[in-house]
Order: C-alpha cells, then structure tokens, then sequence
C-alpha cells in the first residue's frame, strides 16, 4: 500500500519540478540556440549525478527512526507550503500559477539578452538551461533520496520521478509549448497533500511512536489532510464572499 | 549567500512561523512519547492548526485576488502582493 503512495508522490512532487524546469528549456531553446540549451540540460544532468552519488549512500548509513524523523520534519514544513500556497489559490485569495506568463517572461528575458559565445556555445541559452535544470533537478533529487530512504526504497521513488521525466519529456516534445494545459493547482494540491500526510507519518515513527494499524494508517492520514484542505478552502472563499 | 537562499526559500518558504509552529508540534509530540502517552492523534490535529493559522494570517494582510472588484472598499488600498512565487511550490 505505502509502495504505492510511495511512487505516486515521488511522481507528482517531480512532475512538477519538471514543468517548471522544461518550461525555461523551451523559452531559451526557442528564443536562442537549442544546441546550448541542450548542452546546458546535459551538463546539468551529469552534475546533478554527481551530487546524487555523494549523498545517496550517506543517507544510508544513518538510523532509520533518526532519519525519519529529519525527512518527516521536513516534509512536513516542505508539503505544508505547497498546502498553503495551494489553498489560497483555489479559494481565490492568490492568483494561480501561469504558466503561458511564466513562459512569455522567459522569452522576453531571453530576447533581451545579448549574445556572448563561449567554446562555441550561446553562453546565456547554456547558462540559463543550466540552473534552471540543475535547481529543478535538485529538488527532484531530494524528493527521490529522502522518499526512498524513508521508506526504504530508493529505487521506487526513482522510478516514480522516472515516470515523470518520461511524461514531462513526451508532453514537451509534443507540444514545444509551455505546459499550461497541466492543472498545475490540482497537481501542487496533490503533491500538498502527500508530502504533508508523509511527513506526519513518519515524523511520529521517527520520535519513537506508533500508529494504530501501523502502515494502515498512512491512508488515514492522506484523508484527513485531504478533507482538512478542502474544508480550509470553503472556509476561506466563504470569507472572501462575505467581506465582498 | 545564494545557497543559504535557495534552501532557505526551499525548505522554509513564505511563512517561517509554520517551521517554527512545526518544530514546536514535533518536540510535544515526542514529549508525549517519552511520557508514554500516544502522540499519533496530536500531530495532524497540530499540523491542521498551524496551517489554518497561517492562511488565516495571509488573508488577514494579503488581497491578492485576481479580480479587483472582489476587495471590500476598505481594503483595496492596502492591497499588497504576495510576491514572487516560491521555490519548488
């Protein structure tokens, strides 16, 4: 069962990333040079193995009760800001995330940058490529190394965020567009949601106590973080329409 | 400088009072451990109380609707952003 819950919220919480890093890629591959900016996703790509390497098995060598309870703090402070940000979106007090301005930005950005060539290589369109893929990337990678050592599967939560760099990847290429048809709300809400639900799991496995049902208990918790939500909203925009 | 930045927006985010509210929860939690009270029951009603108090700060100081029209006359002069959005949310 947390097998499941395990690939799905490494899926979600990568997809998301991922939206965001190839919608930078697309605005300088469109607006520059898509060899740069595809040297600069590469590079990224090998330094972020790299940083992987060197932590993945450090995290191995400490006790689970003690990293479960790091990962479960900090999944909880991590989920609870897509939580809150995504509330306030969908009870109309913040404005939601778009994309097609996000990409429109990147390109006037890229637009009005000069031209500065470095070893051949359109240096803006390398850089920029570059840290948006590897800070992006940096987050994918913490989601997989602390999911899947909390869990004792890193290969599961791989293969969840492998799934979500295939899917963003097919879409990208499909549509070489920014990727607004995803319902990027509905999409942070959920992954809100399962960091949070995660987080209060393991943080009270973590401080030495237990649930009733043991890992039965895990779905438990995703329903009440997902009903407190949705209450949280309706509370909030029948404030908002009553102070209107 | 930008490290401590980027982890600091990554991991804290907007509100730095629902770390501290978190922290506060998870050291109760553990309390009611080590007195051999079970704590499974405190931490989401805790988490759920952290949250409610933060949107509720955010939509006490912050109008950032789409739609203008929707702020009481009151409050459209104080109208301010959120600002940009964070890293990873």
């Amino acid at each position: 069962m947390s097998a499941v819950f395990l690939v799905l919220s490494a899926f979600l919480a990568s997809a998301v990333e991922m939206v965001e890093a190839l919608t930078i890629v697309l605005a300088v591959g469109v607006t520059r040079d898509w060899r740069s900016a595809l040297i600069g996703v590469g590079a990224a790509t090998l330094a972020l193995g790299a940083v992987v390497a060197a932590l993945g098995p450090a995290l191995t060598l400490v006790p689970i009760d003690a990293l479960r309870l790091v990962v479960g703090a900090l999944l909880l402070v991590f989920g609870l800001q897509w939580l809150r940000k995504a509330i306030l979106r969908a009870s109309g007090y913040k404005a939601l995330h778009d994309e097609d301005e996000a990409y429109a930005r990147e390109l006037a950005e890229a637009r009005a940058a000069g031209r500065e060539e470095r070893a051949g290589l359109d240096w803006y369109a390398f850089t920029l490529s570059f840290k948006g893929v590897f800070l992006e990337g940096l987050e994918v990678a913490f989601i997989v190394l602390t999911f899947g050592s909390a869990q004792g599967s890193i290969p599961l939560a791989a293969a969840g965020a492998g799934g979500a760099l295939v899917l963003v990847g097919a879409v990208g290429v499909a549509v070489r567009a920014p990727l607004s048809r995803v319902p990027e709300n509905t999409l942070k809400f959920a992954v809100g949601i399962m960091l949070t639900s995660f987080g209060i799991f393991w943080t009270i496995e973590g401080v030495g106590g237990h649930w009733p049902g043991d890992d039965a208990a895990l779905p438990v918790v995703i329903v009440f973080v997902a009903a407190t939500s949705a209450l949280f909203v309706s509370l909030l925009r029948r404030r908002k329409l009553a102070l209107a | 400088m930008r490290f401590f930045r980027f982890w600091w927006d990554f991991i804290v985010g907007d509100d730095w009072r629902v770390a501290a509210g978190i922290a506060i929860a998870i050291g109760i939690a553990a309390a009611l451990v080590a007195a051999g009270v079970p704590a499974w029951w405190f931490l989401p009603l805790a988490v759920a109380a952290v949250l409610y108090a933060s949107l509720w700060r955010e939509t006490q100081r912050s109008w950032d609707v789409p739609d203008a029209s929707l702020r009481p006359p009151g409050r459209r002069a104080q109208c301010r952003s959120t600002g940009p959005e964070g890293t990873g949310s």
